[in-house]
C-alpha cells in the first residue's frame, strides 16, 4: 500500500524497475491522485545516469590476444625447443667432424709407419714395431700408382671372391685410408700372419708379395717361395668381407681365410710387374644353405656376457651363504637373513 | 566456455566492463589495466564460466579489482578528486550530464558501483548483489540512499542549471 510516507522508496523502485505490474499501477494511480508528488518523481528521474557514454575500451585485439597468446607461447616453446634441438645436432656434427679429424691423424700416421717402416725404428714419435718386420716386407710400397683392370667376381675362394681390384687414386680417402692402416697393423703384428677374423667377418683377405722380380703370370704356385704377408683384412662390412692393399710391384698370390675354412690362397693372375699398390675387396658370396634371409652366413661374435657373470658370482655367493634353518624347516638362511615360506 | 564464446564475450562486454571501471575511478590506464586483468582471469576460468554468465561473472571480477586498486590508491584519488572538483566547478555547467557525472564522483565505491551496474548496465539488484557481494536489501538501501544523494545534490542551490 503506498502512502504518502513510504512512496519515496516506491518511486526510487518505479524508476529501477524492480515494482510488479500491479505495483506499477498502484505507483502511477498513486501519482495521478497527488500530482504535487509528480514533480519529486520527475527529479528522481534524473537522478538516473544518461547511459550515452561513448567511451570505450578501444583495441579489443589485446583483449583477444590472450587466446592467441596461448598459440603464441606454444609457438615459441617450439621454436625454443627446435633451436635446442639444433645447437645439439651441431654439438654432433662438431663432435662428429672432430673423431674423423683425429681418426684422420692417426690413420696417417699409421701409414706413415707402414710406408716408412724400415726407417720408423730410430724415428721418435714414432712407435717401432713390436716384431722384427719381416725382411721381404722391408720393401716399401711405391707410391707409383698404375691402375689394374678391375675384375670383379675373378677370384673365388670357397664362400668368398674377390670382387675387385681399385687403384688407390680411385677409391674413397677414407676406405683407402682404413685399407693402409690395415696394411701398417699386420706389419706391426705380422708375428705368424695366422688369419686374425674380426668376429662377425665373413672372412679375411692377406696379400702375398714377393720381392722377387718376375712375370708373375708365369709363375707356377709351385715356383713360388713362402710369401711374404705385407697386408691384411679390414673387414668391416657385412658383405664387404675383407678389403685390402696389394702391392703389385711381385704379387703371385692372394691369401684367404676365413672362419670356417682356415687359410687358402688363390693366384693372383694379373700382374703388370711393376710397382703398384691397389685395393682389394673381398667380398662373401651368397650361400643359400646358410640359413639366413638373405643367404649370407652371420657369424655371432662369441663375447662374454658379463651379465651373466653378475649372475653367476651371485649364485655363487648364494650358494656358500644359503643354508636350511635347523629349527624351522620352512625358513631358510642367507647369511644372517632368514626367510620363511 | 570456448574461445569463439570469449572472444564474443570479448566484443559485446569490453567497452561495458571497461566503462564501468572508468566510471568508478577516473582514470584511464588504469580502467584499462583492471578489465584486462578481468578478461585474463576470465580466460584462465574459462571452462569453469557458462557462456551466458560470463557478463556477470565479468563485471564480479572487475568490481572486486577496481575496489582493490582504490584501496590500494585511496591517498592518491582522493587527492585527485579534490582537484578535479576544482577543476570542473569553475566552469559553467551546462549540461546535465556532466553534473550527474561530478555528483556521482561525490558518492562512495558502492554506492558509484550501484548506481553505475544498476543504469549504465541494466542490472536488477538481484543481479548487482552477486556482483557486488551484497544482499538483495542492501543493494536496496544502498542505492536508494544514492540516489536521494545524487537528487539532493542536483537540487542544491548552488548546482541549479
Amino acid at each position: 500500500m503506498i502512502t504518502r510516507h513510504n512512496y519515496e522508496e516506491l518511486f526510487l523502485l518505479y524508476l529501477d524497475n524492480e515494482l510488479s505490474p500491479a505495483d506499477r499501477l498502484n505507483v502511477e494511480n498513486f501519482v495521478n491522485q497527488n500530482p504535487d508528488l509528480l514533480e519529486e518523481l520527475e527529479s528522481f528521474r534524473q537522478c538516473r545516469l544518461i547511459p550515452g557514454d561513448e567511451s570505450s575500451f578501444g583495441s579489443h585485439e589485446l583483449l583477444l590476444k590472450i587466446a592467441s597468446a596461448g598459440r603464441l607461447s606454444l609457438f615459441a616453446r617450439t621454436y625454443r625447443m627446435t633451436r635446442v634441438a639444433a645447437a645439439a645436432l651441431v654439438l654432433l656434427i662438431a663432435g662428429l667432424a672432430l673423431f674423423i679429424a683425429v681418426k684422420k691423424n692417426s690413420v696417417s700416421q699409421n701409414i706413415l709407419a707402414a710406408n716408412d717402416l724400415p726407417s720408423n725404428n730410430g724415428v721418435a714419435g714414432m712407435k717401432p714395431p713390436r716384431t722384427q718386420p719381416l725382411s721381404l716386407a722391408q720393401q716399401p710400397i711405391s707410391s707409383t700408382i698404375e691402375p689394374l683392370p678391375a675384375t670383379p667376381n675373378a677370384y673365388s675362394s670357397g664362400s668368398h671372391a674377390l670382387s675387385s681390384v681399385h687403384p688407390l687414386s680411385s677409391v674413397p680417402h677414407g676406405l683407402a685410408s682404413a685399407a693402409q692402416t690395415g696394411v701398417a697393423v699386420a706389419r706391426r703384428s705380422a708375428k705368424k700372419f695366422q688369419p686374425a677374423v674380426t668376429p662377425g667377418a665373413h672372412g679375411a683377405l692377406y696379400l702375398a708379395t714377393t720381392h722377387q722380380q718376375k712375370d708373375v703370370n708365369n709363375v707356377q704356385d709351385e715356383q713360388v717361395p713362402d710369401p711374404v704377408l705385407t697386408g691384411t683384412r679390414i673387414s668391416v662390412q657385412r658383405r664387404v668381407a675383407a678389403i685390402g692393399l696389394v702391392n703389385t710391384k711381385a704379387p703371385e698370390r692372394i691369401f684367404v681365410a676365413d672362419n670356417n675354412e682356415g687359410r687358402q690362397d688363390q693366384p693372383y693372375p694379373q700382374s703388370t710387374g711393376s710397382s703398384e699398390t691397389s685395393l682389394a675387396i673381398l667380398t662373401a658370396q651368397r650361400d643359400p644353405s646358410s640359413g639366413s634371409a638373405d643367404g649370407f652366413t652371420e657369424q655371432v661374435p662369441a663375447g662374454k656376457n658379463k651379465l651373466v657373470g653378475v649372475f653367476r658370482k651371485i649364485s655363487h655367493v648364494l650358494e656358500r651363504t644359503t643354508a636350511q634353518n635347523d629349527n624351522d624347516r620352512h625358513a631358510i638362511l642367507i647369511g644372517n637373513l632368514q626367510i620363511a615360506f | 566456455m570456448t574461445e569463439k564464446d570469449y572472444n564474443e564475450c570479448v566484443a559485446d562486454h569490453a567497452d561495458g566492463v571497461y566503462r564501468f571501471i572508468l566510471k568508478n575511478i577516473r582514470h584511464e590506464e588504469d580502467a584499462r589495466d583492471i578489465v584486462q586483468t578481468s578478461f585474463e582471469k576470465l580466460w584462465k576460468n574459462r571452462r569453469e564460466v557458462e557462456t551466458g554468465k560470463c557478463r556477470s561473472y565479468l563485471f564480479t571480477i572487475a568490481y572486486h579489482q577496481m575496489i582493490d586498486h582504490l584501496r590500494k590508491t585511496k591517498k592518491v584519488q582522493l587527492r585527485a578528486e579534490f582537484t578535479e572538483d576544482l577543476r570542473i566547478a569553475d566552469r559553467p555547467h551546462h549540461r546535465l550530464k556532466q553534473l550527474l557525472d561530478l555528483a556521482l564522483s561525490r558518492l562512495n565505491e558502492t554506492q558509484r558501483s550501484l548506481v553505475l551496474l544498476k543504469d549504465y548496465e541494466g542490472y536488477s539488484y538481484q543481479e548487482i548483489g552477486q556482483i557486488t557481494g551484497l544482499n538483495e536489501t542492501q543493494v536496496k538501501v544502498y542505492l536508494h540512499r544514492a540516489r536521494i544523494q545524487l537528487k539532493n545534490y542536483l537540487v542544491s542551490v548552488e548546482n541549479i542549471i
